[in-house]
């Protein structure tokens, strides 16, 4: 679209590892290194370190090991704009829901008439102009994650990072929700990392998919999903999607495998 | 937005039932104790006889009420606040505001007296100090239990340390502190009332509710003496419905405890 | 400390719990005991003090025996109510002042005037020395503690026709020691005493010198006096003759007593106190008249109620019969025989 977004980042992973104290690697010498506007789903059993791995990315949690750069820099103040999307909306109940898409924006101090601008437009995006003065518990479960999707993109990120986003929702909507990331991401171009438990929702939207293993977590398998942008809903049926699923799915049982 | 409808046929009947209770009661009792139960008219003849009194002691009791409840209320938020920023200053402060809530109040209400005279000052502070704890207490908790991924979240956005308190903590903390309010909106005429029993004066504007008691009380007079406590309940009434009405103007928007389930 | 309005404050918190209370002790007799003396109880107005030393004497000295009685004395103290008690039926006897019975009999409480207790009310307040009060008229403008409510303040203020604010009394005279403006209501045979042992340089006004001068009274349920009549009259008779013994005899006996009953009660507190009784008149009455133990004159009962619904106290005229039988008393001393030889 007309939009001017920002270039999408590269991260690049070494030997990263982190555990908690004194206890076992959560995550083990991981290496991984993701292009600018690669759409990175993660996969794998409880306890592999996916979110883990997301809140190093977000610099929510320090490395123990290794050194994790994003666009060549190590996460601070100064890294590239990252958003963050929570498996829970985590809106704030008391703001009407232009406000909290408008939240990250106010806080940054950007004045007034380019907020209401901003908002107006990533509302857009979401199809939920309609229900700007609503409050968070007036909407459904999509709908406010779909809030919470267009306050993650008022700062136009590079890096979008979500964790389980769509989990809580029933498959319907879910499915709604990743057509519509995938149409905000040609608009916009970010970098993601995406994790899931679905493997039909990796295959989807990821142009590559990581499956972990767990205890320690460390990246088992990575799965190249070739099937071209944009993907729609009929993407779902093309025999080749059917035949991706079915190996992520075959990764996925031998790592669980070895887990038991 | 449906309005919320207060079924009043059965308030009604149990207000009947009670003030028939009332009468049957007087009728079982011994002559010789009849006199400590005077019959619901005789209370309400005593409303007419002592009105003037009733109101302006009732005025009283509600300005000592309200300003120790609005002390209360000012000191209490302050407090929480310097509460909610360190474990340190919490583990440190906090056995020390159980032991003023322990404070009983007769025991301090001379003390009072002596410290700022008695009257208006003392009964501030006296129903300050009743109101205090619940306030200091829940406004405490709720500026501490904040979402951890809302707090995360103005991490992100690399929001300052005000920024969170004001525009996170702080809102996520209303619904905590309203309910502190509404137990000090409770406490508030009682403590006032207590507050004028053991430190009160008739000076400036007159006594107040507790004082207008013990007078009541000197001389026998039980009816005007339930009428009082009638007062005292009906000024616990108006204190518990603003500060409910503020509560729901406040969060009745967002907060599921409001909520009409009609998404 | 000052008493006799204490109760007051327990009526009020303590009137809930009396109306629930649903046994309730007999005022009747039982029937002769083993000893063939007939219990009743008395409720003191406050805890055991030289105030009650008639009635200690009475029974220490074996007066209620002699008449047939077996007394027990309860103590009162802040919580004690014993107007109530003795509306209620709980005790056949009980104490207190006039006026506060008048007031009670107002509010048709079933309670009795029987006989006079005291002939004038030890009642005072009581000041630091230093204090520029030194006259009823100089309290304009000041701030008093007292029992709000008690009759004697609209007294005051309309007869010297000045204003003055009232704190309700607190427990123990910490606060009158600590706060030299202060102005408490007291008693004047007791809390002087205490002050000026703590230190504490006092001077008293005494109520009954500001002409307001209710007797202290024994008081009877009601519906037991007109069911025993001769219990009664055994009562008044024997505790006037205690009375008449305590003053103007050896008050050991009841000072035993007393003490044994009230660790607080020092032997010079009660000599103190027993004095004052003595040289103030407050038992017989003040001379030139004779002697009055226990007799009550109806004109001066009649004047007291008629002067409280004139303060607007009382708020109908209260005919005699409401509040005092006069028919229990024994007949008068004859005027210059002495009270004892009478009663001995």
């Amino acid at each position: 679209m007309t939009e001017t977004a920002a270039p999408a980042c590269s991260v690049d992973l070494s030997r990263v590892t982190k555990r908690f104290g004194s206890g076992p690697a959560v995550l083990d010498e991981l290496d991984f290194a993701a292009r600018a506007g690669d759409f990175v789903a993660i996969i794998g059993p409880s306890g592999c370190g996916k979110s883990t791995l997301l809140r190093l990315l977000a610099g929510l949690s320090p490395l123990t090991a290794g050194t994790l750069h994003i666009d060549g820099q190590p996460p601070g103040v100064d890294s590239p704009e990252l958003a963050y999307v929570f498996q829970e909306p985590t809106l704030l109940a008391w703001l009407k829901v232009a406000a909290n898409v408008e939240l990250p924006l106010s806080l940054r101090g950007v004045p007034a008439a380019q907020r209401r601008s901003i908002v107006a437009r990533c509302l857009r995006q979401v199809r939920l102009e309609e229900r700007a003065e609503a409050f968070p518990r007036q909407l459904s479960g999509g709908q406010q994650m779909r809030v919470s999707l267009a306050r993650a993109l008022v700062l136009q990120p590079r890096l979008l990072l979500l964790d389980e986003p769509f989990g809580a929702l029933d498959e319907m909507t879910r499915n709604h929700l990743n057509e519509e990331l995938l149409d905000l991401r040609e608009q916009q171009g970010w970098t993601a990392f995406f994790v899931t438990h679905s493997v039909a929702e990796a295959v989807f939207l990821a142009n590559r998919v990581i499956v972990m293993s767990a205890h320690p977590g460390r990246i088992a398998h990575e799965v190249k999903i070739d099937l071209p942008y944009p993907r729609v809903r009929a993407t779902r049926e093309d025999p080749a999607f059917q035949r991706l699923v079915a190996a992520v799915t075959h990764h996925l049982h031998s790592v669980e495998g070895d887990a038991r | 937005m449906s309005r919320r409808r207060i079924p009043v046929i059965p308030a009604v009947i149990a207000g009947i039932a009670f003030i028939g209770l009332w009468y049957g009661v007087r009728e079982v009792i011994s002559p010789s104790r009849v006199f400590m139960l005077p019959p619901p008219h005789a209370v309400l003849q005593a409303f007419a006889v002592h009105a003037d009194e009733l109101l302006l002691a009732s005025r009283n009791t509600a300005i000592g009420a309200l300003l120790g409840f609005a002390l209360a209320v000012l000191v209490s938020g302050s407090m929480a606040l310097l509460l909610s920023v360190s474990n340190l200053i919490r583990s440190a402060l906090y056995p020390y505001l159980m032991m003023m809530q322990m404070m009983p109040v007769i025991v301090i209400a001379p003390v009072l007296v002596l410290w700022v005279g008695a009257g208006l000052p003392s009964v501030t502070i006296i129903t300050f100090l009743i109101c205090f704890f619940p306030l200091v207490v829940n406004t405490t908790q709720g500026l501490i239990s904040t979402d951890r991924k809302l707090v995360e979240l103005f991490h992100l956005y690399r929001a300052t340390k005000w920024q969170e308190i004001v525009r996170l903590r702080v809102p996520a903390a209303l619904p905590y502190f309203f309910t502190g309010l509404r137990i000090a909106g409770t406490l508030a005429p009682i403590g006032a009332i207590v507050g004028d029993f053991s430190a009160g004066s008739s000076g400036g504007h007159g006594g107040g509710l507790g004082f207008l008691t013990l007078i009541y009380g000197a001389q026998f007079k039980m009816a005007a003496l339930f009428a009082t406590v009638l007062s005292g309940c009906m000024l616990g009434f108006v204190f518990v419905a603003t500060v409910s009405g503020l509560s729901w103007l406040s969060l009745h928007q967002w907060h599921d405890a409001y909520d009409k389930s009609d998404h | 400390m000052a008493r006799r309005l204490r109760q007051i404050g327990s009526l009020i918190l303590g009137s809930g719990l009396l109306l629930g209370t649903a046994c309730q002790k007999k005022p009747a007799p039982d029937g002769p005991p083993a000893t063939g003396l007939t219990p009743v109880q008395l409720q003191l107005d406050w805890f055991p003090e030289p105030a009650h030393g008639g009635f200690f004497q009475a029974a220490e000295r074996g007066f209620y025996a002699a008449a047939g009685l077996e007394v027990e004395i309860l103590p009162g103290g802040p919580g004690g109510r014993p107007t109530q008690k003795v509306a209620s039926g709980q005790v056949p006897f009980s104490m207190g002042r006039s006026d506060d019975m008048m007031l009670a009999a107002a509010q048709e409480l079933p309670v009795l005037i029987v006989a006079a207790l005291m002939q004038h009310d030890p009642q005072a307040l009581v000041l630091h020395a230093e204090n520029p009060v030194n006259t009823f008229a100089d309290l304009d403008g000041q701030s008093v503690m007292a029992y709000p409510g008690a009759a004697w303040i609209p007294y005051l203020q309309k007869r010297y026709g000045i204003a003055f604010d009232l704190q309700p009394m607190s427990f123990g005279l910490a606060r009158f020691i600590a706060d030299p403006g202060l102005i408490q209501a007291c008693f004047v045979i007791d809390e002087p005493f205490r002050l000026r042992e703590a230190g504490v340089a006092v001077k008293t006004l005494l109520l009954a010198d500001a002409g307001y001068d209710p007797y202290r009274v024994m008081v009877a349920h009601r519906p037991f006096a007109e069911a025993h009549p001769e219990i009664v009259r055994a009562f008044v008779a024997a505790s006037i003759r205690g009375w008449i013994d305590y003053v103007e005899g050896d008050p050991a006996p009841a000072h035993r007593r007393i003490a044994l009953e009230n660790d607080h009660m020092t032997p010079a507190q009660m000599a103190f106190s027993h004095a004052e009784l003595k040289q103030r008149h407050f038992v017989a009455g003040r001379p030139p008249g004779p002697s009055r133990y226990g007799q009550l004159d109806p004109a001066r009962l009649r004047e007291h109620a008629d002067l409280l619904h004139q303060l607007g106290v009382l708020p109908e005229p209260l005919p005699l019969e409401a509040y005092a039988d006069l028919t229990f008393l024994p007949p008068e001393a004859p005027r210059g025989e002495s009270s004892l030889e009478i009663l001995e």
